[in-house]
């Protein structure tokens, strides 16, 4: 009980501040505009792989997911910053209950965020069949803990002026490691080997998987995504422990 | 109600609470007087079980914060030095939330904020954000929020602190009214508030304690005639 208490009082903290809420669906949009300005000026058969619908749209959406994770993070800083949360720990809360609370009410958010970008991906020319816009939904919200653990790692580690710019670090990296905005295989390299170390490239894959008719290698991309998610999580689960007790 | 045994922090080669004893009896409003950095935040920290003492301990009700802190989280409250409240959430859902945080069901809750808003005079403004109110009221809704989960203990940290005269003798006035009904630790840099609400005192001076007694005995003490004059006497080395 005391855990959605906590999570009521942080979704409507979120869904009441309009700019946050605002860039966590306004981004993903704004990215969608470009793939619209990008498509106009390349004709269909000189489209980069990664710029294909199939790729992109499942990209938009991990990184409109990469905002939950820097508003989550904002908001948990904050909070530590107003001192709300050392009156909240002198109470009977436990660490866990912290921290579901914190991610609870991300979940509706990143749901509406997904299906938002999907279906627009469907209105611009993503083609697809109901079963694998569910599955393709499915996969990119198993990916979402990874990004909420991210955010309560940042928020618990950093002060409230510094979550916002390291955030915007994972935001860059999103973009430009996952094989959404440059294509990893056609680069490959060191630069190649950088984007499999971290989760964001596996992600894609494993999430555009259905779109592109190509589920191979899928296990091993969802093991990598797994085990950033309970990495971070862990870390978080640290971190905010020993902010509990200093 | 609390006992404070040979209690040390530590912090690298500072030493903000030196070897601390202290008894403090059930439903004594208690003040802890001391310049900044005399060790009164970390002592209540440690006491509300938020920091760790590098030696010593102390029970609240019996039970220790070094081996039981959550059955003390369960009997005390606190209301921070600064405001500490949520921001976007109106009065009422603060005071809620705070009510669902401690265990009360729905209907209790309600009750209760509606009580704690009657008590505070906060009722008019029930349904408006927390960061649209006044210093003030913001301070209000902060105690209020601490006392509605009916702690057997509560810590009030600078209470007053920023506060306008008329809005600090107004919360003087509810601080008074509890007196009696729970054992209240207060800390404080305005020694009027201090003379005017406390049962007994106690001096830290760089995290030792200086003085302890009711005012009357530590004006009879020192031979000073107010509490400010035996509080520049017993804190003199420190500046």
């Amino acid at each position: 009980m005391r855990t959605f208490a906590f999570a009521g009082r942080n979704h409507k903290e979120m869904t009441r501040d309009g700019a946050a809420l605002g860039f966590a669906l306004g981004m993903p949009l704004l990215m969608l505009v470009i793939w619209m300005i990008i498509a106009k000026a390349v004709p269909g058969d000189f489209m980069p792989a990664n710029f294909q619908l199939e790729n992109y749209i499942p990209g938009v959406a991990l990184f409109g997911m990469t905002f939950l994770s820097m508003f989550l993070g904002i908001l948990i800083a904050q909070d530590r910053a107003t001192s709300y949360l050392g009156r909240l720990f002198a109470g009977p809360m436990r660490t866990q209950e912290y921290l579901l609370g914190y991610m609870l009410p991300m979940l509706p958010l990143a749901l509406m965020q997904i299906l938002l970008v999907l279906v627009i991906g469907l209105l611009i020319g993503l083609s697809l069949t109901v079963g694998q816009v569910l599955a393709t939904a499915g996969l990119l919200f198993l990916c979402v803990p990874m990004f909420l653990s991210m955010g309560l790692f940042l928020g618990s580690l950093l002060g409230d002026k510094a979550v916002a710019p390291v955030s915007s670090i994972l935001v860059q990296l999103m973009a430009l490691t996952s094989g959404m905005m440059l294509d990893v295989e056609m680069i490959g390299g060191g630069y190649g080997a950088f984007c499999k170390a971290l989760p964001f490239y596996h992600g894609l894959r494993l999430c555009s998987g259905v779109a592109r008719g190509d589920m191979s290698g899928w296990l091993s991309h969802a093991l990598v995504v797994i085990g950033y998610t309970m990495v971070m999580g862990i870390l978080a689960l640290i971190v905010f422990r020993k902010r509990q007790k200093s | 109600m609390i006992r404070i045994q040979n209690l040390c922090k530590v912090y690298g080669k500072r030493t903000a609470v030196d070897g601390l004893n202290l008894h403090i009896r059930e439903g004594e409003l208690f003040s802890l007087l001391g310049q900044n950095g005399a060790g009164k935040t970390t002592t209540i920290r440690m006491l509300c079980g938020l920091t760790t003492p590098t030696s010593g301990d102390a029970t609240l009700g019996g039970h220790s914060i070094l081996t039981d802190v959550e059955k003390v989280h369960g009997i005390i409250n606190v209301s921070p030095q600064e405001t500490a409240v949520s921001p976007r959430l109106t009065v009422e859902e603060n005071l809620l939330l705070t009510a669902r945080i401690y265990g009360f069901d729905g209907t209790s809750a309600r009750d209760m904020a509606d009580q704690m808003m009657a008590r505070f005079s906060l009722t008019h403004r029930r349904r408006d954000k927390a960061k649209t109110l006044s210093g003030g009221l913001m301070r209000k809704l902060s105690i209020s929020m601490a006392l509605i989960s009916q702690p057997r203990i509560l810590f009030l940290d600078e209470p007053t602190l920023g506060l306008d005269v008329r809005a600090r003798r107004e919360l003087w006035e509810m601080i008074g009214q509890l007196k009696g009904s729970m054992t209240i630790v207060l800390t404080t840099h305005y020694l009027e508030e201090a003379e005017a609400l406390s049962d007994r005192v106690a001096i830290l001076s760089r995290g030792r304690l200086q003085a302890l007694g009711t005012v009357e005995e530590l004006k009879r003490e020192t031979g000073k005639d107010n509490l400010e004059e035996v509080f520049l006497a017993l804190t003199e080395d420190e500046s």
